[in-house]
């Protein structure tokens, strides 16, 4: 931010307290602002200090239309049981059949699997705040035996905050006790693998 | 009651002196450190980072929250009034309020500030902060493309 007379840590400290969709405007500002808004010190700082709210994100499915409704809803804290309608999220996918499922969420990044009745077919992060998503690559472990799988989502906090999926493959047999172990791969965002 | 004459000295660094009341100095990080450190009610204490343009605001303000029975709503209309100067006074008087460790200075300037851009446009934004864009046009064509939805 080398170009303005003003200290660099007044303008991150000014920064830090915007919300998202303001962050992604003031890119535009000059490519210093957007270097430094995308960068990961940033966006983990912004992260780290923006106050834990009672937002709920829920979703209902309508299957006379066949469409998927994210919401976002304000617990309430006067009156138990009851929430406040915030607003309604552009859910920018389209699913022949059924409704994705939620494998998890970190950090306001959701993880959705379309997996319904069939074989897995998408996988998708999605960040709400930012608009915007990633298809994941389809796993590598295939048995040609009949198997279950599980999967995982989290962030992993050691170096750089890595977003990873974790998917364990259990092969099926008719014994009850199976005793082999499963089959593990992991998604690295940061790495791509 | 307090005692009179307990006062405390200031000199920025363009040699304009500023007396305060102890009871009102020692309320900053800084001034504080250095009174416990030396009994310097005769002595004068230098600011060298601040100029007297800007040390006679920041004096302004902390004279007006220090005042005896001041209320809520007093004190409001004098942030209201107090905050009405171009960008570079106030981008001044935040780092002489960094300087201090006012906290509470720091943190309405930078709520005035969050104030003055809010939902501008980002030429306005550039004005507020000094910025030359270094775009070509074609690039910030490219980057208000990409988060499209976060201008409308």
């Amino acid at each position: 931010m080398a170009d303005s007379y003003f200290l660099p840590e007044l303008l991150r400290e000014i920064l830090l307290k915007l919300p998202a969709k303001s962050l992604l405007r003031f890119t535009a500002v000059c490519e210093s602002w957007h270097s430094v808004i995308t960068s990961f010190p940033f966006i983990s700082a912004h992260l780290a200090q923006t106050p834990h709210s009672d937002t709920l994100i829920v979703r209902r499915y309508v299957s006379t239309s066949n469409r998927e409704h994210y919401s976002l809803f304000q617990d309430s804290k006067n009156q138990p049981f009851y929430l406040n309608f915030t607003s309604e999220l552009n859910f920018p996918f389209n699913i022949q059949l059924g409704y994705f499922r939620i494998i998890g969420s970190c950090n306001g990044i959701l993880c959705l699997a379309d997996d319904f009745f069939r074989e897995l077919r998408n996988l998708i992060l999605w960040n709400p705040s930012i608009k915007k998503f990633i298809a994941l690559p389809m796993p590598s472990i295939k048995p040609q035996s009949p198997h279950m799988f599980v999967f995982g989502f989290g962030v992993d906090l050691s170096k750089t905050d890595d977003y990873k999926l974790v998917r364990l493959v259990y092969r099926k047999t008719d014994v009850v006790v199976n005793n082999d172990p499963p089959e593990i791969e992991i998604y690295s965002i940061n790495s791509r693998i | 009651m307090m005692s009179l004459g307990k006062l405390i000295t200031l000199k920025t660094n363009d040699n304009e002196e500023f007396k305060l009341d102890k009871t009102v100095a020692v309320k900053l990080e800084i001034i504080k450190n250095i009174v416990q450190d030396v009994d310097c009610t005769s002595n004068v204490i230098p600011l060298p980072n601040i100029d007297g343009k800007t040390m006679t605001k920041v004096v302004k303000y902390w004279k007006k929250h220090s005042e005896e029975g001041v209320t809520e709503v007093q004190l409001k209309n004098f942030d209201q009034d107090f905050l009405k100067m171009s960008h570079s006074e106030l981008h001044d008087v935040h780092l002489a309020a960094k300087y201090l460790d006012d906290n509470q200075l720091k943190e309405v300037i930078i709520q005035e500030f969050l104030d003055r851009i809010k939902g501008k446009p980002i030429e306005e934004i550039r004005e507020v902060f000094g910025i030359v864009n270094d775009y070509t046009p074609e690039e910030e064509e490219e980057v208000r493309r990409e988060n499209a939805w976060a201008f409308e």
